[in-house]
Formats: C-alpha cells, structure tokens, sequence
C-alpha cells in the first residue's frame, strides 16, 4: 500500500480543471455523493441513482484528465474485502425482501434466490459508486491540500496538527520501508518462501515490524524535540490562511450538492409515481 | 476486515460513528494528559511508522491457495502495549484509518465509524488487556503478546461480523464463521510478529515499554483472562445453538395447547395467545416483566436499537466485571 501511497500523490500533482478546484469543494462534493448513496435504501431504486452517481463521477474523472487505467487499478486493489461479501449475498436470503424465488439449486441444499441476486447487485452499485468518489477525491487532490481544506472546514486544530504530522513523515516512512525490503531481498529472504520454516520468517517479519516500530518512535522523539526548540507548545497548530471559494468553485459545489439531492429525490418520485 | 460503505444503513452508520468520537475524543485527552509534557506529534509520527508497518505481508500458516491467501499486522495491540494503554492504539489506528479510508478508500467513510471501534477500540483495549492480565498471570511476555496480538484481531472480526448481520448484509452464522475461521488463523501471523516485535522493542529500548508492574496474580487478571476464555468459547459455539424457533419448554408449552405440533416449526399465532391467556387464569399469576430492552432492541428505535442494545449489554457486563474484580482485589 505505501508504494500506492507515491503513485496516487503523483496522481494528485497533475494540472486539469478538477485538480486545480479547492479541495474543500471536491470533499464536499464527493463526502455528499457518498452520503447520499449510503442513504438511499436497499431498493432496485439504488440502480438508477448509482447509475447516475457513477456517470457523474465519471464525467468529471474523464474531467481531470487522468488515464482511465489508474481508475481501475485502483478500484481493483480496494475491491476483495467488499466483493466476498456480494459475491456470498446470493446464497443467502436477507430481511430487505419477503418472498425469494430460486433460479438455482446447488449441491448440499445450497440455492441462489433470484431477490438475492439484485441484492447483490445493490451492494455492488453502492460499494463501487464510494469507492469511485474516493479514489476521484484522492487522485486529484494532494494529500496536504486535503488536510489544509479540512482545517478551514472546521477540522479542530489538535487532529489537523496530528494529520499534518502523520502525512508529513509517511513518505519518510515510505522511503525507509522501501530501503529495508531492499535490504530484505538482497539477502534472498522472501516472507513466501515456504522452503524458510514458518517460525524464522515470522521472527524476520517480527524483527523487522520492531526495527519499524523503533525507527519512528525514535523519528517521534528528534521530531518532538526539535518542534520544541523552535518554540511548539501545546497551544501550537498548523497555520492555515483563509482562502475564500472563487465562482468556479462555489458553481461546481452548488451542482455537486444540486445533483446529489435532485437525482435521490428524483428518482424516488418518479418511481413512487409508477 | 475494513468494512466499505454501503453495507450498513445510513442510520447505523450514524451510531458507530458517535461511538467513535466518543473514544476518538478520549484517545485525544490521554495523548495530551498522559504522555509525559505534550507528545502529540510523537505519536502522530509513530502512526505512519504503524502504517508502513500494516504494509508488510506475509502468507497464511495454513495456506488454503498456495501462494494465494496473505494477512498482514494491524498493530492495535503492539501499539497500546508498547505505549502502555489502549488509548494509543485508538489514536493511532484512528488516524492510519481515517487514511486508509479517505486516501486510499479501503474502509468507507460511512462505515469509518464502525472500523474505527473494531480495530482500534476492540483491538486496542483486548490487546491491551489480554497482554496485562497474561503477563501479570504466567509471567511470559513473549506467550502474552502473542494472545493479545491474536486477541485483538479476533475479536474485531467477530464484531465485524455481528455488525454486519445487525445491518442485514452478511447472515449472522455464516459471518461469524468465515470471517472467525480466517481471522483466527491471520491472529496466529498478528499474534506472532507482535510478540517478536515486542521482544526487540524489550531488548533495544526497555525505556520506551511502558508496562504496568504489579507483582504478584491480581484477581482481576483471573477474572480478565477466563472471561475473554469463556466469551471466546460461547462465541464460537452459540451461533449453532442460536435459533430463532421457540425453546424446548417454549415448544412443549404450545404444544400441550395446540397451538404448535411438538415436531414442526410451526406456530398458530392465534392459539399461543389464547394459551397465554389460559395459563394466566388457571395460575393465577398476572406478574409480567417487562425487559428494559426486549428482544436485544431499545423499542421504537429499529436497527440501529439493535446494535445499541448489544453494545450497551456488552458494556454494562464489562463494567459490572470490572466492579466485581476491583471489589474482589481490594478485599485481597
């Protein structure tokens, strides 16, 4: 994941007219996308709203000018987890249907119910749509300028300090990660290798989560000494400027919002309608 | 075990994340009251270290796809026993996952609330404890750390997936199955390197362990670990006992008034309450008691009543623990 945590800054280094948005917009923007999508119950109403949700994210992905190959990376890498989950749905019945018809009957009394499978599908639809917003969010925006926009969102001064901190030394910690897996391989040891007998590459591993361990404490401790030479306190923070939004920033919030609201309602009418 | 979003109902979602902040505010006030001066930003350096940290992987000890399956560590439990409290592991796992969950969109944002309780309060606090009490009791750190890194990654599963069967997206059996059976062996990689972690960290610097010297078997260590013993027992067997039809003298009762057949699963609704109403007036006896929260739920609050009525259980029988060994070893 740290080698991802480069790739996906370099991502978020481009020039496009999403990038160049104040991240207090895109945050907005996406956290109302998830939101809303969170919020529309486990009804075949899901499909329409994501379908949209997923064609604006999209529009504005194609927006950024960024290969669509990164998208896709990216979502496969955060998938399995979520996928387990849908991809076992269809086996079971769940509480959000009254009546389940089976489409197949398996071996061992197992059947996939027809309800079960656009249950799935729902989940899918829902799943998929946060994570795009996520991985649009993070791609186009720098991960300082996410940390500065949440600090004049409000963010109370002690995490923003902890957060600026925490990101400042991750590329520190990235490269320092990089070095001893280096070092790891040079010596030919491999956490896989099933010739080395499980306990000495557990002791390996051990070691080398202890040497980490210490290595940033004692970064922790330098870090925190020198924060004190230099005058930190414990009514220290980290200065943020104000910034007021410009009319391009305030029209792509107010459509953000206008959209995620509009489409939900929308579609819920539309179909209470019918 | 980083629950996305749109597995749970916005309202749930809602009620872990006020948890949450509960400890998130907590953790805040230890890192500024307990660490010695204000060493926020050491801890907040450490966070990344605990971040490169989740990013080794090794494989499974019992490797279902060769090659295949690998588990990586959380390190809730190396951080609160090296730092010496659990509410180091909840700060800093809050901020590696609020990461994870913004940047890399591993975890959701809804569902931030729920990871964040999993591994970083369960994982920070049984880690923490488990490791104390073992210690306090066998006097073997090395055997302690590995339970309590195993500890503090099987228990947040088990959760994960009882949170899941309270939103209605994973049965709750086949959950607490594969999600217990995996995490209980990737505990043995957690359990495992924490404890050679711990070892190197003991030998390098001791100054930085902050490890609560007792001396002797406090009572509440006994308490503690045959506790975490017999919950982890029942957790493992109840979801096959755990049945939704009626219990043995239940069944019986509506059979002997016709209102169920003693063999089939059936019940007439109509005829159990006229049974209901005939017991009352042959007995006698018009005493009800009427739960404080029926049926695991707070009513007129739907799901997320459920899953406060399990979480509010689940602390008051930890407080009432707590009580009970205090009052015990103050005797002592």
């Amino acid at each position: 994941m740290i080698e991802e945590l480069f790739y996906i800054e370099k991502s978020g280094y481009r020039d496009s007219f999403i990038h160049n948005l104040d991240a207090r917009v895109k945050i907005l923007g996406m956290f109302a996308i998830i939101i809303a999508m969170v919020a529309v119950p486990y009804s075949p109403m899901v499909f329409t709203v994501g379908t949209l949700f997923f064609g604006f994210i999209m529009a504005l992905w194609a927006l950024a000018r960024l290969p669509w190959l990164v998208y896709i990376k990216r979502l496969v890498m955060v998938l399995p987890f979520g996928l387990f989950i849908i991809l076992f749905q269809i086996f079971f019945t769940n509480r959000y249907y009254q009546v389940f018809h089976v489409i197949a009957n398996l071996p061992f009394g197992i059947h996939i119910y027809a309800e079960s499978v656009e249950f799935a599908f729902i989940l899918f639809v829902k799943f998929v749509v946060c994570v795009s917003a996520i991985i649009l969010l993070s791609s186009t925006t720098k991960l300082h300028d996410m940390l500065e926009g949440a600090g004049r969102m409000g963010l109370p001064p002690e995490f923003a300090l902890t957060f600026g901190m925490m990101i400042r030394y991750l590329f520190v910690f990235g490269y320092i990660f990089r070095k001893i897996n280096e070092a790891l391989t040079t010596r030919c040891f491999d956490p896989f290798d099933s010739a080395l007998s499980y306990r000495y590459r557990m002791k390996q591993i051990g070691y080398t989560v202890g040497t980490i361990f210490i290595r940033s404490y004692e970064q922790g401790e330098r870090v925190y000494t020198s924060m004190l030479c230099r005058g930190y306190g414990k009514s220290s923070h980290i200065f943020v400027t104000r910034k007021p939004l410009r009319a391009p920033e305030w029209s792509f919030l107010g459509i953000c919002i206008v959209f995620t609201v509009v489409i939900p309602v929308g579609t819920w009418l539309v179909s209470s309608r019918v | 075990m980083h629950i996305p979003d749109g597995f749970f109902p916005i309202s749930q979602a809602a009620v872990y994340w006020i948890i949450a902040l509960v400890f998130i505010f907590l953790s805040l006030r230890w890192a500024k009251k307990e660490m010695s001066e204000d060493k926020v930003p050491l801890v907040a350096v450490l966070a990344a270290g605990i971040f490169a940290i989740q990013t080794l992987n090794m494989a499974l000890p019992i490797s279902i796809i060769p090659g295949g399956v690998s588990g990586h560590v959380v390190g809730a439990a190396l951080a609160a026993i090296v730092l010496g409290s659990p509410f180091a592991a909840v700060f800093i796992l809050t901020l590696v996952l609020v990461l994870q969950g913004i940047f890399f969109g591993d975890g959701g944002i809804t569902a931030m609330g729920a990871n964040i309780i999993n591994m970083g309060v369960l994982g920070g606090f049984f880690g923490f404890y488990t490791y104390q009490s073992v210690n306090n009791l066998f006097h073997n750190r090395f055997c302690a750390a590995f339970i309590a890194g195993w500890i503090s990654l099987f228990i947040p599963a088990i959760v994960c997936a009882v949170e899941l069967a309270i939103a209605g997206t994973l049965p709750l059996t086949f959950g607490l199955v594969t999600m217990g059976i995996y995490h209980a062996v990737i505990g043995i990689i957690e359990g495992g390197v924490t404890a050679f972690a711990l070892s190197l960290i003991i030998h390098a610097r001791p100054d930085i362990v902050g490890e609560v010297v007792t001396g002797g078997r406090r009572a509440k260590d006994v308490v503690i670990v045959a506790g975490i013993t017999i919950a982890l027992s029942l957790a493992i067997i109840a979801p096959y006992y755990a049945s939704t039809y009626p219990d043995g003298l239940d069944s019986t009762f509506l059979s002997a008034y016709g209102a169920k057949d003693v063999t089939t699963v059936h019940i007439d609704e109509a005829k159990s309450v006229l049974a209901e109403g005939a017991v009352t007036e042959k007995t006698g006896n018009t005493f009800s008691w009427q739960a404080p929260l029926p049926d695991y739920a707070i009513p007129g609050m739907d799901k997320p009543g459920e899953a406060m009525a399990i979480i509010f259980g689940v602390l008051v029988l930890f407080a009432l623990g707590f009580g009970i060994s205090r009052f015990i070893s103050r005797k002592n």
